[in-house]
């Protein structure tokens, strides 16, 4: 399934009014694959989404589409469709006419209109609403019917731009799983756009962590989590403890490092790091075990604040006057404001990086 | 609670009340009492109930007249339709900052009277006017156009004034459609063609609709511009209704003609609504 490349960026880089929103992007993104392009606003994702779709055109590179140069090739004649952020549907054309859109605009043989349209309804489960017009559909409805609208063209992949942002949050995690469900029994190509990391880990099969028009990091979500290549990734995909921490000493790719008023930590790396040199250490708050007994060799600190949460409750808890840490719990009915607790990490999962 | 609410809400509303049912709900309902009545040679009136001044509006002399000011005014709507939706079309393309200051500049004529706007056109129409002068002099032709005392003085004089009425709604109803459904329809493969056929068409027909009812409703009443453009020379239906209270002195039939006007209207609206047309689309209303 990996092998087929079925859209690629080649030194794709894109300004507007002299400022650089792409910087010379390249990127291969297979056949069948789920690919989340993830960032902050203003980060270029979506632009580079249209680029995809062609939209929006690029200031230099080449964008290829199963293998053919489609940089100059317009949007109407692209074999790729777009789900649109507020889903754009047609408010004067009923759920149906809506969906057949793009196939009556290509003037495709009526019976064959009927079955696909039969086809796709049946596939994000709309039987019935037919005849419905968009203002009187839900927006779940409402995002199903832009679905159908979009792979009813059979197109080679399928580009969502934030499109479930503005669905609520039990609505948002139903359609996830549907949108996945969707992917896979159609066996296209899906390449997401959103600024919410835990649509996009749930989701994607690979993720492009995309900041200032780069891509910062590409991989797997739990590559991406467990081993984030820059700061901004470690802060940017769930949360992190970032500290400074001093090289102690490294063999092979055993690190020493000392952290939080040398405290001492060994951790894995495969980079080589120089002696005394100051690194950002990341540490996720499930890997800060945190104990209310006494124990040997932990740090000491205070609990300034509960944030309680279901099933992950988090602590903040305070080492000194400049460093806090955040640790998440599921004994939290052992702890309180102001107690007083002991520190350890799950050193194996404590990543150090290059400042 | 409740009924301190209600309370409440009635001593706002009264003030609204007052002025709407002074201003134009009496005089309405009077004018459709006039209507009823008769009138005596003297521009009296009897009031003794009668449906003869209804009657007498299917005389085949007002029939002519209704038929020929219809024709004016839908040639004044159609002219103001060509004009109004390509100027919507570019204004689209525009930046939001062009968009507003044309939608204000629009309305700058509505600061000066009407009536005196129309005698501006005299200057530029008449045998010696700027127009004129300037088409000689240049030697593009050498006996001055006829331009008004004649059909298209009028035509020119309610297209002038009554454009504003059909670009407003019309601009309001192309630059509300989302850029992105326009996009989606892109991306579906839909040519520019297709993209104004199924997509911009008909959702600002309704803009249309409001822009013609506002125009083609003073454009067969409004009289003024016949007597200066046209020369008094045509008569519409306003300079007969006009001519009914000021001239003939027959208020009972004048009152007839304008309730029959309202009532034409008012089928109209029902033709719109009927049509899937939405009253909030056509905002004054």
């Amino acid at each position: 399934m990996k092998d087929n490349v079925i859209v690629r960026f080649d030194n794709v880089s894109k300004s507007f009014n002299n400022t650089n929103v792409i910087k010379d992007i390249s990127l291969d993104i297979y056949e069948g694959e789920f690919i989340t392009f993830l960032g902050p606003s203003g980060c270029g994702k979506t632009t580079l989404l249209r680029m995809v779709s062609g939209l929006e055109k690029v200031s230099s590179g080449k964008v290829f589409i199963d293998n053919k140069d489609v940089t100059n090739v317009d949007p109407t004649k692209r074999e790729v469709n777009t789900i649109f952020q507020n889903f754009a549907l047609f408010p004067k054309m009923t759920v149906k006419d809506n969906i057949t859109f793009g196939l009556r605009m290509k003037k495709e043989n009526p019976k064959e209109i009927e079955k696909r349209c039969k086809e796709v309804i049946k596939l994000v489960k709309l039987e019935g609403f037919e005849n419905r017009y968009p203002s009187e559909l839900s927006g779940g409805q409402q995002q199903r019917v832009a679905i159908a609208r979009g792979v009813i063209m059979n197109p080679k992949v399928l580009l969502l731009d934030e499109s479930l942002c503005s669905l609520d949050l039990k609505l948002k995690k139903s359609m996830q799983v549907e949108l996945k469900r969707i992917q896979k029994k159609l066996g296209i190509t899906f390449i997401y756009v959103t600024h919410a990391q835990d649509e996009a880990l749930s989701m994607s099969d690979r993720i492009a962590i995309i900041n200032n028009g780069v891509i910062e990091q590409l991989g797997t979500p739990s590559d991406i989590y467990i081993s984030p290549k820059t700061v901004f990734v470690a802060d940017f995909i769930g949360e992190a403890n970032i500290v400074d921490g001093k090289v102690i000493s490294q063999k092979d790719d055993n690190l020493t490092l000392s952290i939080l008023n040398n405290y001492k930590i060994n951790i894995k790396t495969s980079e080589v790091f120089k002696k005394d040199e100051i690194v950002k250490v990341i540490i996720r708050p499930e890997d800060v075990k945190i104990s209310p007994n006494t124990l040997t060799n932990a740090i000491n600190g205070k609990i300034t604040d509960f944030i309680y949460g279901g099933e992950n409750t988090k602590l903040i808890i305070k080492i000194d006057d400049n460093n806090s840490l955040k640790s998440s719990v599921t004994d939290e009915e052992r702890y309180s404001v102001g107690k007083n607790v002991y520190i350890k990490f799950e050193e194996k999962y404590i990543v150090a990086l290059r400042k | 609670m409740k009924k301190e609410q209600s309370m409440f809400k009635f001593i706002f509303t009264f003030p609204v009340l007052v002025y709407t049912f002074i201003l134009i709900l009496l005089p309405l309902l009077y004018i459709l009492f006039l209507s009823f009545c008769k009138s005596d040679s003297y521009g009296g009136i009897i009031y003794t109930f009668t449906l003869s001044n209804y009657l007498n509006i299917f005389d085949i002399t007002y029939i002519k007249m209704f038929i020929k000011s219809s024709l004016i005014a839908i040639l004044a709507t159609f002219i103001c339709i060509l004009i109004s939706y390509p100027f919507a079309l570019v204004l689209r393309t525009k930046s939001k900052h062009i968009q507003n200051l044309c939608t204000k500049l629009i309305m700058v004529p509505f600061l000066t009277n009407s009536l005196i706007r129309t005698y501006g056109w005299i200057i530029l129409l008449r045998k010696n006017g700027i127009i004129n002068t300037a088409l000689i002099n240049s030697g593009i032709i050498y006996t001055p156009l006829s331009l008004m005392y004649n059909r298209i003085g009028i035509i020119i004089g309610m297209v002038y004034t009554l454009l504003p009425f059909m670009l407003l709604p019309v601009c309001s109803s192309v630059l509300e459609i989302d850029n992105n459904i326009i996009e989606a329809a892109k991306d579906l493969g839909a040519s520019k063609i297709q993209v104004f056929k199924n997509i911009i068409l008909p959702q600002t027909l309704s803009g249309v609709f409001n822009g013609s009812l506002m125009v083609f409703m003073p454009a067969i009443g409004y009289f003024f511009i016949t007597d200066i453009l046209g020369g008094g020379k045509i008569m519409i239906i306003g300079n007969l209704i006009k001519n009914q209270f000021l001239t003939a002195r027959n208020w009972p039939f004048g009152s007839a003609i304008a309730i029959f006007l309202i009532i034409i209207t008012i089928i109209l609206i029902k033709i719109y609504k009927r049509l899937g047309g939405k009253m909030d689309d056509l905002g004054g209303f």
